[in-house]
């Protein structure tokens, strides 16, 4: 079990998309397993963390809920950084929001500059699939941008039946985890070195304390 | 007096040198030497006994013209590049400050016209000419003279409208070697005032009574004239009825300005007087109904020692007859509970907000200002918003405003019904129609909707635009984020000084507050207070400004103490400030933070008391 604890994986997951595409909502199903009626627009950033055992990791995913607007954009250079994978978000029954996909991208690239920009492991996820009135962004063109653009996975989800969500996540940490083959504490930038280390050295110390104690109690 | 001469020319030449060159010309710097933190929270504990917030203070203060321009160009929102194209609204505005040089180019008519051979040609002095010679000209300044108070008028009158015969002080003035500081500070002044000249040089402004065209000269570059000129119709200024020859005559002579811009790129300034003839007639009658005016602003120059400039702009804003703010309109019930009169447009608080509200100027509320905000409510815009206005954001603002509607507040029944949400929706089109470089950026839905529980529509929209103008919110807004920095630059201070335990908490963790407190910013504590609280904020808020906000922040933190040294990781101490600043929040809701019981309006008590 201490083994175990020991190679806890922290992941930075970003979650970006145009305004009122969903990305709250998502990330609330899948944080909290509900689905949220009244909320309101995200300003700034939040973040919320979730431990989750992929392949026999435990894996504590930290994933940052980011403002829709465009303004908001250039703050991304303070959230995107040292994330580990991306969700890029759009609303299937808004088509402009899937055209600035591109837009998106671009600009998560640009504020997040992680080191690999061809392999960046990106997820697109198609959200608000219950709302199907037969003009929904078909998979098809989905599909094909993705194609077009680095061979990205694609995922259709809907928040408010809860299609897909815990899927999408687990794939996004998968590709994190991927990224991050070794078992690092990954924190993002803004917390610093040292906040990297804290965590790790805080479970490690808790263990150690632990271990003595038990054997005195012997 | 030769020297005397030469050295005010050169003193004249340099000054009008270093202000082209200074960038406070352009907003963006200077409106960053105005975010210090001597101006935009003053030094704690130096609120002085008027109660003005420090800001306001300074500007009283500043007879600088040059730090008056940038609180203009603040105010008005000028870019560095200076290539918006000002609305309406802004336009009037202009109309007056042209006006204004009616009188300032002719009271420095003279000095002018000996200095102006050594001046080079693009000295801005060469819009004396703009006056009109002859009869035309006397017709036009007396046009002009409505603007003038008493005192001044008379002293006009002796000194332009009789220009054989130049006053005493006139001459006395420029013959005093202890007066060139004097006179050297209303050249200077003179200067800002010829720059709108030189604009209308550059671009020919036209000018027909109060319906102004400004098309700037990157405008002419981007051929965007045409457009521009038949954009502006009278009839979106509502003075079709009023006066319809005028009107047509505009339109006509907005052809023809464009046929002479193709052909003269660098237009002379001849092109425009045409315009200058068509002002007289309209003018004379408002000179009518802004002499009850002037009384008040004399006096309220004695008071406050305020440039005679701003306070005409404001009174501009405000338009010149007072008024209560009573709506004729409709009645407003506002819901706080502290209305007074039910046929009140707002509570007793929205009348004092008023009254703090631009600048302490705004002790009238006009007909005129909700005509303006109903033009703007009113004005259709399609999906290309976007286009129009000059911003950048993919999404055309008024879907995004739609957005957000239904998730202002989300939780309040005030803001359930749709009706509701229109009034909410009208303010912030017409905020993003008033202020085009900025537009709509969420985070203000919060704003206007603190306001709008309090009063009626248009007011709360003139409170925004105080709030973004006066207050200096809009350096929150804009792409950048200039003014984020300022406020936690100031909030970490204030920890350092206030709650030492809480410093050496985050020293230690080395957490970012800055996550937390960006949305308690962009909001104005909008996500943390109940909506029947606010109320309590915006008074205080309007009355001390950024000073309050970093008290409130400080008493928020300090009753969130005990749970917080209790943490050692960053994040968990950034989950449970954001799980009590958004108790609606988006993140952390299902999380296990026991949250501490906060009563924002004790808080916010406890907070206005604090030194």
């Amino acid at each position: 079990m201490e083994k175990k604890k020991n190679k806890k994986v922290f992941l930075k997951v970003v979650i970006i998309g145009d305004s009122g595409v969903g990305k709250t909502s998502l990330i609330h199903r899948y944080t909290s397993t509900r689905f949220l009626q009244d909320f309101k627009p995200t300003i700034g950033a939040e973040f919320s963390n979730k431990e989750v055992v992929i392949n026999g990791k435990t894996v504590v995913a930290q994933i940052w809920d980011t403002a829709g607007q465009e303004r908001y954009q250039s703050l991304g250079i303070s959230f995107y950084r040292g994330a580990d994978c991306c969700g890029i978000v759009f609303d299937r029954s808004d088509h402009s929001s899937f055209e600035n996909l591109d837009t998106w991208k671009n600009a998560f690239l640009k504020h997040g500059a992680p080191k690999e920009e061809g392999t960046f492991p990106f997820l697109v996820i198609g959200n608000k699939s219950d709302l199907d009135d037969g003009s929904l962004v078909k998979e098809r063109d989905a599909q094909q941008w993705c194609a077009d653009n680095g061979n990205l996975e694609y995922i259709e989800t809907s928040a408010k039946d809860n299609t897909s969500v815990e899927e999408a996540f687990t794939k996004l940490i998968e590709k994190g985890m991927e990224r991050e083959k070794v078992n690092l504490v990954e924190l993002p930038d803004r917390m610093s070195q040292k906040n990297k280390t804290v965590n790790l050295q805080r479970d490690v110390a808790k263990d150690v304390n632990r271990k003595p104690q038990k054997k005195k109690c012997c | 007096m030769e020297l005397k001469n030469t050295y005010y020319k050169k003193r004249l030449v340099n000054s009008s040198k270093k202000f082209f060159k200074s960038e406070s010309f352009s907003s963006r710097k200077s409106s960053s030497d105005f975010r210090t933190d001597k101006y935009k929270f003053g030094r704690l504990g130096s609120m002085t006994k008027t109660n003005l917030p420090p800001n306001r203070i300074n500007m009283a203060k500043s007879s600088n013209p040059k730090t008056m321009l940038s609180m203009m160009t603040i105010r008005y929102g000028k870019t560095k590049k200076q290539d918006h194209v000002l609305n309406d609204h802004q336009l009037k505005n202009t109309t007056i400050r042209i006006k204004n040089q009616g009188r300032d180019l002719a009271s420095f008519r003279e000095p002018q016209a000996k200095m102006s051979e050594n001046i080079p040609e693009s000295s801005p002095f060469d819009t004396a000419a703009v006056l009109p010679k002859g009869k035309n000209r006397i017709r036009t300044i007396g046009a002009a003279v409505g603007n003038l108070n008493g005192n001044r008028r008379k002293q006009f009158k002796k000194q332009i409208i009789l220009p054989n015969t130049p006053s005493k002080r006139h001459t006395k003035e420029r013959n005093s070697l202890s007066n060139f500081f004097l006179l050297d500070q209303k050249a200077n002044k003179f200067l800002f005032e010829s720059q709108d000249c030189r604009a209308m040089q550059n671009s020919n402004i036209m000018k027909i009574s109060k319906i102004e065209f400004q098309v700037k000269g990157h405008c002419l570059q981007k051929k965007k004239l045409g457009k521009t000129m038949s954009n502006i119709s009278a009839d979106k200024l509502g003075l079709t009825e009023k006066m319809p020859n005028v009107c047509s005559k505009s339109r006509l002579l907005g052809e023809e300005i464009k046929e002479e811009e193709r052909t003269t790129r660098n237009t002379s300034i001849t092109s425009c007087r045409p315009s200058q003839n068509l002002v007289k007639e309209p003018e004379i009658s408002s000179i009518q109904a802004e002499v009850d005016l002037e009384d008040k602003k004399e006096s309220f120059l004695e008071e406050t020692g305020i440039s005679e400039r701003i306070l005409t702009k404001t009174f501009n804003v405000y338009g010149s007859n007072s008024h209560k703010i009573t709506g004729e309109n409709k009645s407003y019930g506002c819901s706080c509970g502290k209305a007074t009169d039910p046929t009140l447009n707002g509570c007793i608080r929205a009348e004092e907000w008023l009254k703090y509200a631009f600048n302490g100027f705004s002790k009238s509320f006009s007909h005129k200002d909700q005509k303006v905000f109903q033009e703007l409510v009113d004005t259709k815009v399609k999906n290309e918003l976007s286009a129009e206005v000059e911003n950048d954001d993919r999404i055309p603002i008024t879907v995004c405003i739609e957005n957000d509607l239904t998730r202002t507040f989300p939780t309040e029944e005030y803001y359930k019904p749709p009706e509701a949400k229109q009034t909410l929706f009208n303010v912030l089109k017409a905020y993003t129609l008033y202020d085009t470089k900025c537009g709509y950026v969420q985070g203000m839905n919060f704003i206007a909707a603190s306001l709008l529980y309090h009063c009626s529509p248009d007011i709360a929209f003139w409170l925004l635009v105080s709030l973004m103008f006066d207050y200096n919110l809009r350096d929150n807004y804009e792409a950048g984020f200039t003014g984020i920095e300022d406020i936690n630059a100031e909030i970490s201070r204030l920890i350092a000084k206030n709650c030492p335990k809480l410093n050496k908490l985050f020293k230690e963790t080395e957490t970012d507050l800055s996550i937390f407190s960006f949305e308690v910013i962009m909001t104005l504590f909008g996500t943390a207070i109940p909506l029947s609280a606010t109320g309590d904020f915006y008074d205080n808020f309007f009355k001390e400004g950024w000073n309050f906000f970093a008290k409130l922040i400080i008493t928020f933190l300090s009753k969130l103490q005990k749970p917080l040294l209790k943490e050692s990781d960053p994040w968990s101490i950034i989950s449970i400030i954001k799980a009590h600043a958004s108790p609606a929040s988006n993140s952390n809701r299902s999380a296990e933070i026991p949250l501490v019981p906060l009563d924002w309006p004790a808080l916010i008590k406890t907070a206005s008391t604090m030194k």
